[in-house]
């Protein structure tokens, strides 16, 4: 069984996200010193809370060190909303703290004024929104491909990546006018902006290509 | 684009699921897990369990069943009832739920909901307003499930809760619920209006129209419906269904 390794920060749902791995049939554990990650075929970094809290524990636990280590290992780590937004370099929401750095990129807030072109646009966002493609991006081969553009995923969050001179992109949510970026990857890294483990049959899907890359 | 959100609302009184009217007059209506396991497969956007007799912990808590639902649903759950604290809300959290939702305790102590979301980002801080509209036409919010008067009024409440940090807002018309009559669609709209976090509306959905009734006319981002779905009058999927008709977005 594939034995995933769930990053403990004290955040949130840390929980749930262990349900859904253990119906999925992989093997979940809790990983709160940097010993814990040795035995991980993957990492998985979940996320509810605020970026500057999260890092400060990560590190503080010296698990920054152990989950570069592994990436650079070659094993998969994702990173779930926050988790992935602890994958990029930086985020304003706490621009004295940086990030884990594995992909390139800054996280921003989700521009206000969206509220101006739909007032059902509000921050936080919450609810459940289409998995776009973006174009000539293919996702056969990738942690989407039991997935179609028809797929809901389910999205908390006040922040998200800033795609310009993303190239990670594999997967947007329309927000206002413009594509919000859902779901990253570079090499074995992945993120998700949304909950993955909370999505229903689409976000199982996902999880459930995770686990046999 | 977010969809529209259908939620499932059970209100529980360990081991069951219960539902009464106004909040009252309690009728068991069976296990929750298997309640929520329905919902799920019908196409729910979320789960919503509220421990009416706020018990966290002890013999037959709330959070045992947690456990057992959050094993086999895979949609957000947002545990509420009895949560006074941060440690009462990790507690809901590391039993898997996503979200917590509270009461009670934050028209004591506002400074709470700065405290959680500042612990556990504001996404996860659901504050419900209960309220029960005086004859005077004022919104005052109750708490302890609907049997305690505060000297707080709905509208400005919300306003507070929004600056302290909630991240949504649950609106409840203790007048309408459990009643089948329909939204209160006054109170929801007055909300909305004050509010620019997400709002979910709740009480007294009898029909889908009625729901979409809440979105259109009161301009919530979501529902919260009970009795229409434990009664069996109508499904998640009816619900849905009406709310495409009227050409809004939802997932099914």
């Amino acid at each position: 069984m594939i034995k995933v390794g769930i990053i403990d920060y004290d955040c949130g749902n840390l929980f749930s996200v262990h349900h859904t791995l253990k119906h999925i049939g992989a093997e979940p554990y809790f990983c709160k010193t940097p010993d814990d990650t040795a035995r991980a075929d993957r990492l998985l970094l979940p996320g509810v809370g605020a970026f500057g809290d999260a890092i400060s524990t990560i590190r503080q636990r010296g698990l920054a060190e152990a989950i570069c280590e592994v990436a650079k290992a070659g094993r998969p780590v994702m990173g779930i909303c926050l988790g992935m937004q602890l994958l990029v370099d930086k985020s304003e929401e706490d621009e004295g703290q940086q990030g884990l750095g594995l992909i390139p990129g800054q996280i921003v807030r989700l521009p206000t004024n969206a509220r101006e072109i739909n007032s059902r646009f509000k921050i936080p966002n919450v609810g459940w929104s289409h998995l776009n493609r973006p174009e000539g991006i293919d996702w056969s081969d990738t942690i989407l491909k039991r997935n179609n553009e028809k797929d809901f995923t389910y999205f908390v969050h006040s922040y998200h990546l800033d795609s310009k001179n993303s190239k990670h992109v594999l997967a947007t949510q329309k927000f206002g006018d413009m594509q919000s970026p859902s779901v990253i990857v570079r090499d074995n890294i992945s993120g998700c902006q949304f909950h993955p483990e909370r999505s229903s049959d689409a976000g199982l899907n996902i999880l459930k290509t995770w686990i046999e890359l | 684009m977010t969809a529209i959100r259908v939620i499932a609302r059970l209100d529980i009184k360990a081991p069951n699921l219960v539902k009464g009217v106004h909040l009252e007059g309690l009728r068991i209506m069976g296990l929750p897990s298997d309640f929520s396991e329905r919902y799920y497969v019908q196409g729910a956007d979320e789960i919503i369990y509220q421990d009416i007799v706020a018990s966290l912990y002890g013999r037959n808590n709330i959070l045992d069943l947690v456990i057992d639902t959050a094993k086999n649903v895979f949609i957000p759950m947002t545990i509420g009832g009895g949560i006074r604290s941060v440690e009462d809300a990790r507690a809901a959290l590391r039993a898997g739920g996503d979200k917590i939702s509270i009461n009670t305790a934050v028209t004591k102590s506002p400074e709470l909901i700065s405290e959680l979301s500042k612990t556990f980002g504001s996404q996860c801080i659901v504050v419900t307003i209960e309220t029960i509209r005086d004859k005077d036409g004022v919104y005052r919010v109750f708490t302890d499930n609907g049997r305690e008067r505060s000297n707080l009024e709905a509208v400005a409440w919300a306003g507070q809760v929004e600056k302290l940090g909630a991240g949504e807002i649950l609106i409840t018309s203790v007048d309408q619920e459990g009643t089948f009559k329909g939204f209160d669609i006054n109170l929801i709209r007055n909300i909305t209006e004050r509010v620019k976090i997400p709002v979910i509306a709740h009480g007294g959905a009898g029909s889908p129209e009625d729901v979409v009734s809440a979105i259109r006319d009161g301009n919530a981002d979501a529902v919260a419906i009970a009795s229409i779905l434990h009664y069996e009058r109508f499904t998640i999927k009816d619900v849905k269904k009406a709310l495409i008709s009227a050409g809004y977005e939802v997932r099914l």
